[in-house]
């Protein structure tokens, strides 16, 4: 009896406490499941006749080696980060969010709305944005959580499946009421005022989004560690059960948690149309979503290794841009080393749940 | 249904070895023998009822027989020959089925599908046809009436059962164990299934059945074994006993009980818990509290005896407030609280020491510190920010004052043993601000000197004005530290004893529904 309830005990393991980094030699684990992902990548690239050694230096200085390029792998951080926080920020408390990609749409949809259509005086543009960003988000996880609480459907299925739907909503804007009159007959919304831009804090493509991922990183482990909301949402991940019985309530934890990571996606799309775009269109989001979903995983759903992985996937994702230029590979070929890193580091998990007797 | 045929005839000489023997089998887990040096014979063309109260050994015993826990020492023998059991599926290789409490069928699939997954490996395609026709043949042979091809999910609970002897029976199991086949059953499905018992044993089966209800064990046993904290307490033909040898063998001596604190008489001060006509569903939407009156008044503890799954499990949640009423109300002190939210409910100062305090009150992926704040976090103010020192100083006067030692506060309680996530628990739920306490098992896991430490504290809160509801399975416990003895059964509370005038045997009549209220 004692064996099967250590067992359970062990299966409803959730990230172990609060730190900042998963434990001792997590560092080492990680370097060694990110060279064997790599070595594997090397074979596939074998087996499409390319150098290995000449694509990674070609990833290398395209990214990590110039100043350009690591100023672009910041740029890919801010959405990758915030996607990454939206799916974490629930993980905590036990669930799962894949609809990060629907509610980056609809923050963005939500965003350009306050841009272009509420009449704010410029200097006013910009917090609109910001808070249209997060509530558009907000509500679209919102829906989910709902579902989730009151009706128990599986929130990873449908936060999935609302990724599609917002995609077709913001299409719906963008080839129709909120196209632009005076532009070529492309599905775009009119450019935004430059009131309504972010500034940028390096280069011309740096926006200042790049401290909503600090501030959401710190807080996050700020929130966890340090208060009582924090504290109680990790007993509710812990073991909903024990958490119901001590008082805590449950249904409101799930609710904000995914409305929280929703709005945090909600702001990754506010930050692309306002910081990048200038303007609201379709496709604005490259998997940003899912790329956010698999750093949370890799990074144990913890800041700081959140943080970690955005920069590794950062770097591949800006080095597989230079790849389609100086190899005529195909772009989505570093998708592939992405997932081998998320394989790899799962698999070589110290702790890895397994089912026992 | 060759093999059927082939069978040894019914009652076998004696001199032929046991179908299934086992020899000085023992089995301890990290602070709890749970078999100890058990001796058993199961023989061709007899029942062997394996009797025993909850936590007396009998799952583990089975589990052990049917190679799902190997044994620490002792030998198993099939038919005379030693053998080892690796795993379930070397159990089934050497003919032993085993009938499962909780079901192992997959709604999903038709019963013919389900009893294909247990054939002995035979190619990939699936014979249908060919297994229908075998499952018709042994559902007509044994009076196991089933539906071939409908989903189990749509079976009812009787048929599903049916369904499952069936895939043990289409294995070519010759020895079946019977894990408490009746709990779920209706009373009439209950006769029909002895029926069928009775029917494969007079067919030369070696049939196990576990139970605690007496009447099963001579309405179908040839012999019977009974188990008392993982020992052999005694056994024979079924002939040399009455039922109230069995249950005195069950249930152990009562006179002059050593291992537990007896708490002094006490007067009542006022009122504490109480459930009003209370019917309930349980977690598991099965057992339930059926219009149940209790009232636990201050400075009292009531004990309740029950047979696990009795409806004793919905007090925890009943009480929290998490269950959904179907009829009744709840008070905490005289105040209604039917309404009330289980955070007032605990403001209001009810504690409980869960049934299962690894699934119900611990989080494993935190520390014993982090564990002790579960009660801490809420009791202390409301502010946004922990005060952690505060908390971590708390945690440490708590486990400094433990009656019993505590591990390192600092570490995980997932590393702990079960005994020592239950000190946990209680160092937690049993401190003096507790008003309203509903205790679960409470030397359960530990050792004797703690669980006197934990009686004498249970008595300690008592005697400060603390209203106690017990559910215990240690009658001793039960006798010495209630005030008021209630026995549950199915549901119903059937039955009320006064401190000092408790008899044991209409105890056990009561909690096994040989007796009626």
């Amino acid at each position: 009896m004692t064996v099967a309830t250590q067992a359970r005990a062990r299966l409803r393991g959730q990230p172990p406490r609060s730190g900042w980094l998963v434990g001792r030699g997590a560092v080492l684990r990680f370097g060694m499941a990110v060279t064997v992902a790599m070595v594997a990548f090397g074979l596939v690239l074998l087996s499409e006749s390319t150098n290995p050694l000449g694509t990674l230096r070609v990833m290398w200085d395209a990214s990590v080696g110039t100043e350009f390029g690591r100023t672009e792998v910041l740029v890919k951080v801010i959405p990758f980060g915030l996607c990454a926080l939206a799916v974490a920020v629930p993980a905590r408390v036990g669930l799962i969010n894949v609809g990060g990609e629907g509610q980056f749409y609809v923050g963005a949809w939500a965003a350009a709305g306050a841009v272009l259509y509420s009449g704010l005086p410029g200097w006013a543009l910009l917090p609109a944005a910001f808070v249209a960003g997060a509530t558009g988000g907000g509500a679209w996880a919102a829906l989910v959580a709902v579902l989730r609480v009151k009706g128990k459907v599986n929130e990873a299925v449908s936060s999935l499946l609302l990724n599609f739907v917002a995609i077709q909503f913001v299409n719906y804007f963008v080839y129709g009421p909120w196209k632009d009159p005076r532009g070529p007959n492309w599905p775009f919304s009119p450019k935004f005022p430059d009131a309504a831009m972010l500034p940028t804090v390096y280069g011309d493509r740096l926006s200042i989004a790049i401290a909503f991922v600090a501030v959401g990183l710190v807080a996050m482990f700020l929130v966890l560690r340090y208060t009582r909301i924090g504290y109680h949402a990790r007993v509710v991940g812990g073991n909903a059960v024990a958490a119901e019985r001590s008082g805590i309530p449950v249904g409101r934890y799930l609710f904000w948690a995914l409305v929280s990571g929703g709005a945090i996606a909600g702001l990754a799309g506010m930050a692309e149309v306002t910081g990048i775009q200038g303007r609201l269109r379709p496709g604005i989001s490259v998997n940003y979503g899912y790329i956010g979903f698999l750093a949370a995983w890799l990074g144990g759903h913890r800041p700081l290794g959140i943080l970690f992985a955005c920069l590794l996937f950062g770097a591949i994702s800006v080095g597989g841009d230079s790849l389609q230029l100086a190899l005529g590979l195909p772009g989505s070929t570093v998708n592939i080393l992405m997932a081998l890193i998320l394989f790899a580091v799962l698999a070589g998990r110290k702790n890895r749940t397994q089912v026992r007797a | 249904m060759t093999t059927l045929a082939a069978l040894v005839p019914t009652h076998v000489a004696a001199a032929a070895p046991a179908a299934l023997s086992a020899r000085g089998l023992t089995k301890r887990f990290a602070d709890v023998v749970a078999a100890d040096s058990i001796d058993l014979d199961a023989h061709s063309g007899q029942i062997l009822a394996v009797l025993g109260e909850n936590g007396a050994g009998k799952s583990t015993l089975m589990k052990l027989l049917y190679g799902y826990y190997r044994p620490d020492s002792g030998t198993l023998a099939i038919h005379g020959r030693d053998l080892e059991l690796h795993s379930p599926a070397s159990a089934r290789n050497h003919g032993i089925g085993m009938v499962f409490q909780n079901f192992t069928l997959i709604p999903a699939l038709t019963v013919v599908e389900n009893i294909a997954l247990l054939q002995p490996g035979r190619g990939l395609r699936l014979d249908r046809r060919g297994l229908a026709r075998r499952i018709d043949e042994l559902s007509a042979r044994y009076g196991l009436e089933v539906r071939p091809h409908v989903l189990v999910g749509d079976l009812s609970v009787g048929e599903r059962q049916r369904a499952e002897i069936l895939k043990v029976l289409a294995s070519d199991a010759r020895i079946l164990i019977l894990d408490e086949p009746t709990s779920v059953l209706a009373p009439q499905e209950v006769d029909n299934l002895l029926a069928i018992l009775r029917h494969l044993r007079d067919d030369g089966f070696a049939l196990l059945l576990i139970t605690h209800k007496l009447r099963e064990v001579f309405a179908c046993a040839d012999r019977v074994t009974v188990l008392r904290r993982g020992q052999v307490i005694g056994g024979g033909p079924i002939a040399d006993f009455t039922s109230e040898s069995l249950l005195a063998m069950m249930l152990g001596e009562r006179q002059g009980a050593t291992e537990v604190v007896a708490a002094p008489p006490a007067a009542p001060r006022g009122p504490g818990m109480r459930l009003e006509h209370v019917t309930a569903l349980g977690a598991d939407g099965r057992t339930a509290l059926r219009d149940v009156t209790i009232d636990v008044p201050a400075g009292q503890i009531v004990g309740v005896a029950a047979v696990g799954g009795n409806g004793q499990s919905g007090f925890a949640d009943v009480l929290i407030g998490i269950a959904a009423l179907q009829a009744g109300r709840v008070e905490l002190g005289g105040v209604d609280v039917t309404g009330a939210s289980p955070a007032s409910r605990l403001a209001a100062g009810l504690r409980i020491v869960a049934e299962d305090p690894v699934a119900q009150s611990a989080v494993g992926a935190m520390s014993i510190r982090e564990n002790f704040m579960l009660t801490r976090a809420r009791v202390d103010g409301k502010g946004v920010l922990l005060n952690l020192r505060r908390l971590a100083a708390a945690a440490a006067a708590l486990a400094a004052r433990s009656p019993f030692p505590v591990p390192a506060i600092t570490r995980p309680l997932e590393t702990l043993s079960g005994g020592n996530v239950q000190r946990v628990v209680l160092v937690r739920e049993l401190q003096p601000h507790g008003r309203f306490l509903l205790v679960y098992y409470p030397s359960r896991g530990l050792d004797v000197a703690s669980s006197r430490a934990v009686q004498q504290l249970i008595i300690d809160l008592r005697d400060q004005g603390a209203a106690v509801l017990l559910v215990s399975e240690d009658f001793d416990e039960l006798e010495a530290l209630s005030d008021q003895l209630l026995v549950m059964h199915h549901g119903h509370v059937v039955g009320s004893f006064a401190r000092g005038s408790v008899d044991w045997l209409r105890v056990g009549r009561l909690m096994t529904g040989e007796a009626d209220a």
